[in-house]
């Protein structure tokens, strides 16, 4: 009998998200905005309310509870310079992966080693992995510890098969 | 009572035999045990053939006990529809349903055993020499591919449930035989992350068959206790049921997991799960496998491998015969000979190559220097034929099973698939592993260490030096067990041995290779093993020729007079074994086949009934939307007029989106566009033309300036990968000076097109603060505001050759925005246009497809797209490539407007064109002369007659020709004419519209 995998999936619009890349100099005076430096993958950085995740070597994709505000003070702050702020709140969904049994979810949803060490900034322990794919489609994956849990954001267009590709890993069936 | 089953030894064997589990072959009642395999519960209950062979349909029975078994395939029936699977890995289940293949009409009794007595008839190659001439292969073709296949293949879907899962490691050790157990040990002691897999039921190997001791206990305890250690550490993975299949670049192995066992690990629910590994270091302890003789009648049920014959007894209590003939020509046999006898088979004689050997068991015979030359009993073996080597009195000695080993071949194939080519050992007279090109390395039995001292040793030291390259500090070292001193391994290659003429001596079991197939290839000049494996179909089979090829090198190599090492093997590719495609595919069936993006609008779109279709970068999009009773050319017709006589609406939702920023944007756009962005203002957009180095159309789409530094770029939906790597690759790599970031929004937005005279109307009844009067909003301009009371960015393109309005919203709110329009649009019958009747307006308007008439030989000037370069400017990709084209000279094609003579013939997309002087089909020299192609061919409702865009040398020289469309359909006169059929000098697209009408 087909009973699944022990886990939860958690769906909800999030806060407010933007989109930034920089070049140095940019990146100087946006830790100056935040007052914490750009982190680099795995590492998350949180500040004021905000966490800041890399992606990419030169992008990262900010939480926040104001986009428009954020979005401002980064716009504004990198008016001239090398750098591109956006805000991108609609362009992803977001999913959670919790329960006993996530990793063996996960594992079947993205080839990422689990096992990859945590980090702690701000009293948050979590691993990022920066942008990967999920199933066939792109995304960004962070890992929490205790209890281990999985954010999955995905491009909002991928939401409804990433939702199908969840639930068949967790064993719960594809729709025919 | 238990049934026991004619041939089930009184005790022995890993089954249960407390249950007995009911199962069918061929119909047939029979009864096995928990623990059992399908072939071992057959030969248990006395069943000696289990199917017919490929070609010649001779009677066949199990030779192996395992994963290299060639002729036990079957067709499980039933609830577990299935072809092709080995009997001999199959688990016992109750109420399984198997039958034999490849017999008609019953095993017993085959018609196609008619094959067997014309064998002559069929030698190697005889497809390639016979079916390629008369009426030649696409007649005989068919009719062979009836005739071939050894199952059939399910008709309904499989009810089982697979799945993939990724793993990664520092060491994945395959095989849990002696070396591989010491090596997870040795690695778990050194906290490396260690994955050991193994394809039996239980951990051990032949161990668990040889009854070896260890530190003084059997083999067996051993075992236990070393995989007790294991599951102990919290840092290894131990998965036995689980095969390794693949081994790709990069340490990338693919490992399938199968819910099998017992102690299955995994959900019960799952039925087989694909590992896909990525390991820092590998260690393949997989074994060695036990080698045929090629002698004559080897093929007739009851001839075994003699540690299979070990392994019925051991792992199942199940004896392959009462009186057997041992046939061998190395000193592993005499230890199994001895054993066997101790649990009750009578051995007649050891028939050994040789003329040296260990002893034999005093009431067996010892045939030094001889050979088995045939067998008695084509169904049932009752005797073997035996002559010595040189020469001599022949004798029969009846015996009900044959048993033979005709040395040991290192598991090389995973080894191989790495790219490493196996060496040959004359020593060993057999393959090992080469030396390894990616982390690996080989331990025990499947490098060169058939002793179980040796073994335990290798594959103890062979992981830490693999722990050691991988820097992980050195640890307290395992002792290494204590063992009985075992006897040295020593053999001699018998590749070709005597047999009676008419007898055939069998190379490969599954294809019907024989010594003679080989031999002939040979005779034609084949030398290459390669071309000797495609010639007799050696090793190609489902086995891939896992008993076989050692064999067919030594005969080949024989023949050419040369060393198996000079001939070298085949090229082992993955799986390694067949795996389902249900461990394949696991998850990614139905709508998880493809990744498909859906917008705001496809559940509504979906819900109108629309015809959908996959749009580029997996968008579902809608292809037409038809009405009751409607087929799809009044669907499209219908939209299509909707558009140029009031308003449709168009989810543009997936058009590829950029924003590109920095101080040198500008910069950035005039060299990857073709015409002036410098002059471009804020809150205008302007066309732009992306060219490839060789001044051919990459893209094209739309600009808009946002602000000072910040634009935002339309691109195609299919192109928008492409354009957005071609972007990063200039900017990280030609150049790196231009300040320009472009970040991806395409999927922030939710754009809806509302397009026709009466679109204005329609937006502002929808309600907003954007001033969409022409002189406010001009076409090409982009404004601001809000429509519907959702924040909005309303440009005045499209696509349609209409007054048109793009309104982009985030994209949460774009069914919102979508709902408010349909509604203020219902007074004007605004429809839902899909993708067809939008190509139709393009044609109508003669708009140019990258695709279409941009397929990658048109440059801009040949598709009537000059307007839009500006050579003038210093520099931009393709320039050079554009000035070429025009010094080069010759006839360019161009892009043109055709108008069929019979207004209703719409010629195919594709279709030739052919110059008009062929109306009689004759040229002088007998061709057609094709001057071009149609891109695009429609019925236009607009203009109530059919019309078509096409690619035609020196087209636009050719205005007012006749050509003839020669398309498969029908030929038909055409005329060629401009590429614009509505509106040519745009006044409805780029003018008020009816903007005074509006008031």
């Amino acid at each position: 009998m087909n009973k699944g995998y022990g886990v939860t999936i958690e769906s909800a619009e999030q806060a407010g998200m933007i989109a930034l890349r920089a070049g140095d100099e940019g990146r100087t005076r946006v830790a100056g905005l935040f007052g914490t430096p750009l982190p680099s993958l795995p590492f998350v950085a949180c500040a004021d309310g905000q966490t800041i995740m890399p992606v990419a070597c030169d992008e990262w994709l900010i939480i926040t509870g104001d986009a428009s505000a954020t979005f401002t003070a980064l716009d504004e702050l990198m008016e001239g310079h090398h750098g591109a702020v956006a805000e991108v709140t609609d362009a992803y969904g977001w999913f959670r992966v919790g329960g006993p049994e996530a990793r063996a979810v996960m594992a079947q949803v993205v080839a990422l080693d689990l096992d990859a060490p945590y980090t702690t900034s701000a009293g948050v322990t979590v691993t990022t992995y920066g942008r990967t794919a999920i199933g066939r489609a792109a995304g960004i994956v962070v890992r929490h510890r205790c209890p281990e849990s999985y954010d999955l954001y995905v491009d909002i267009t991928h939401t409804r098969y990433t939702l199908t590709l969840l639930r068949a890993c967790a064993g719960l069936g594809v729709p025919s | 009572m238990i049934s026991r089953g004619p041939f089930r030894a009184p005790t022995g064997g890993d089954i249960d035999r407390s249950r007995q589990l009911e199962f069918s072959f061929d119909a047939r009642r029979l009864y096995g045990h928990p623990g059992d395999t399908l072939a071992s519960a057959l030969l248990a209950n006395g069943v000696r053939i289990v199917g017919r062979s490929f070609k010649y349909h001779r009677p066949r029975g199990i030779v192996t006990h395992w994963v290299d078994e060639p002729n036990a395939l079957v067709q499980l029936v039933g609830r577990d529809d299935e072809p092709n699977v080995r009997a001999t890995t199959l688990p016992l289940t109750n109420g399984l349903q198997a039958r034999s293949v490849n017999r008609w009409p019953s095993l017993g009794f085959d018609i196609g055993v008619l094959n067997d007595l014309l064998a002559p008839l069929f030698p190697a190659g005889f497809y390639y020499k016979t079916f390629m001439g008369g009426p030649g292969w696409n007649f005989f073709g068919p009719i062979i591919r009836r005739l071939a296949g050894l199952g059939v293949a399910p008709r309904r879907p499989g009810e089982h449930h697979y799945e993939k899962r990724f793993h990664h490691c520092d060491l994945l050790v395959v095989g849990a035989g002696p070396a591989g157990l010491m090596a997870a040990l040795t690695a778990a002691a050194r906290v490396a992350r260690v994955m050991l897999v193994d394809d039996r039921r239980e951990p051990g190997g032949q161990l668990i068959e040889d009854g070896d001791l260890i530190n003084g206990v059997p083999g067996g305890e051993w075992v236990s206790e070393i995989s007790g250690q294991l599951a102990e550490r919290p840092n290894v993975v131990h998965l036995q049921n689980t095969t390794c299949v693949g081994y790709y670049d990069h340490n990338f192995l693919t490992v399938v997991e199968q819910n099998s066992s017992p102690n299955w690990p995994s959900p019960s629910w799952l039925h087989e799960r694909l590992w896909k590994v990525r390991a820092r270091r590998v260690l393949l302890c997989t074994g060695a496998a036990e080698r045929p003789l090629v002698f004559a009648d080897n093929d007739r049920p009851g001839v075994m491998q003699l540690q299979s014959a070990l392994g019925y007894v051991k792992r199942y209590g199940v004896l392959v015969g009462r009186r057997a003939v041992v046939f061998a020509n190395n000193d592993s046999a005499y230890p199994v000979v001895d054993e066997l006898a101790r649990l009750g088979i009578e051995i007649v004689a050891v028939v050994d190559v040789r003329t040296q050997s260990p002893s034999v068991p005093a009431a067996a015979e010892h045939l030094l220097g001889h050979a088995v030359v045939g067998i008695e009993g084509s169904d049932g073996l009752t005797a073997a034929i035996v002559e010595p080597l040189g020469g001599g009195k022949t004798r029969i000695l009846g015996c009900d099973t044959v048993l033979m080993s005709g040395g040991w071949d290192p598991r090389v194939q995973l080894a191989s698939q790495t790219g490493a080519r196996p060496i040959y050992d004359a020593e060993l007279a057999t393959f090992v592993p080469g030396d390894p090109i990616q982390a690996e390395s080989s331990a025990g039995a499947a490098r060169d260490q058939f002793g179980l001292a040796q073994c335990l040793r290798d594959g103890g030291r062979r992981a830490d030096a693999a722990l050691d390259a991988l820097g992980f500090p050195p640890a307290e070292s395992i002792a290494l067990p204590e063992v009985e001193a075992g006897t040295p391994y020593r053999t001699e290659s018998a590749w070709q041995l005597p047999g009676k003429s008419r007898r055939r001596a069998f190379v490969d079991f599954q294809n019907d290779v024989t010594s003679k197939d080989i031999e002939q290839a040979r005779r034609e000049n084949l030398v290459s093993v390669e071309h000797v494996k495609r010639y007799t179909t050696t090793g190609m089979g489902t086995d891939q020729g896992k008993l076989g090829n050692i064999n067919a090198i030594g005969l080949l190599a024989q023949g050419l007079d040369k060393s198996p090492g000079e001939v070298g093997t085949t090229t082992y590719r993955p799986p390694y074994t067949a795996l389902s495609f249900g461990a394949i595919t696991g998850n990614d069936i139905h709508e998880l086949v493809v990744p498909a993006r859906r917008t705001s609008m496809t559940d509504w779109i979906e819900a109108q009934g629309a015809q959908m279709f996959e749009a580029g970068s997996n968008y579902r999009r809608p292809s037409y939307f038809p009405r009751a009773g409607e087929d799809m050319q009044a669907a499209i017709a219908r939209e299509a007029r909707a558009c140029r006589q009031s308003v449709g609406i168009y989810d543009g939702s997936p058009l590829g989106k950029f924003e590109l920023q920095g101080p040198d944007v500008v910069s950035f756009l005039e060299r990857i566009y073709t015409n002036r962005w410098a002059n471009l203002r804020v809150g205008q957009g302007r066309f732009g033309l992306m060219l490839r180095e060789d001044g051919r159309i990459l893209d094209d789409g739309v600009t808009f300036r946002l602000d000072e530094g910040r634009y935002w770029m339309f691109c195609g939906t299919g192109s928008a990968d492409h354009v957005q790597m071609h972007m990063e690759r200039l900017l990280a790599l030609e150049w790196p000076e231009l300040e320009v970031y472009c970040l991806r929004v395409t999927s922030q937005w939710s754009n809806v097109c509302i397009c026709g005279p009466k679109a204005r109307e329609v937006l502002r009844a929808a309600g907003t603060d954007v001033d969409s009067s022409h002189s406010a909003l001009p076409f090409m301009g982009l404004t601001i505001g809000h429509v519907a009371g959702i924040p909005a960015r309303v440009a005045r393109v499209g696509y349609t050759g209409e007054t048109s309005f793009e309104i982009n919203v985030p994209a949460r709110q774009g069914m919102a925005l979508w709902q408010a329009l349909m509604s203020a649009g219902d007074p004007f019958d605004i429809t839902p246009v899909g993708s067809e009747a939008s190509m139709v307006m393009r044609c109508e308007k003669g708009f140019v497809a990258a695709g279409y008439e941009g397929d990658g030989i048109v440059n801009p000037y040949d598709a009537g797209l000059g307007w839009a370069v500006d050579e003038s400017k210093p520099d931009f990709i393709g320039k050079r490539s554009l000035a070429r084209d025009r010094n080069v000279g010759g006839i360019r094609p161009s892009v043109v407007g055709l108008l069929p003579h019979d207004t209703g013939f719409v010629p195919p997309d594709g279709t030739p064109l052919v110059d008009g002087p062929l109306l009689d089909g004759e040229s002088p020299d007998g061709m057609p002369r094709v001057v071009g192609y149609v891109t695009q061919g429609c019925f236009s409702p607009n203009l109530e007659r059919a019309i078509a865009l096409a690619v035609v040398d020196a087209g636009r020289d050719r205005i007012g020709d006749e050509i003839i469309a020669a398309a498969q359909i029908g030929r038909g006169a055409v005329r060629v004419v401009p590429p614009c059929f509505i509106d040519p000098e745009g006044a409805r697209m780029r003018g008020p519209g009816n903007e005074a009408a509006d008031g």
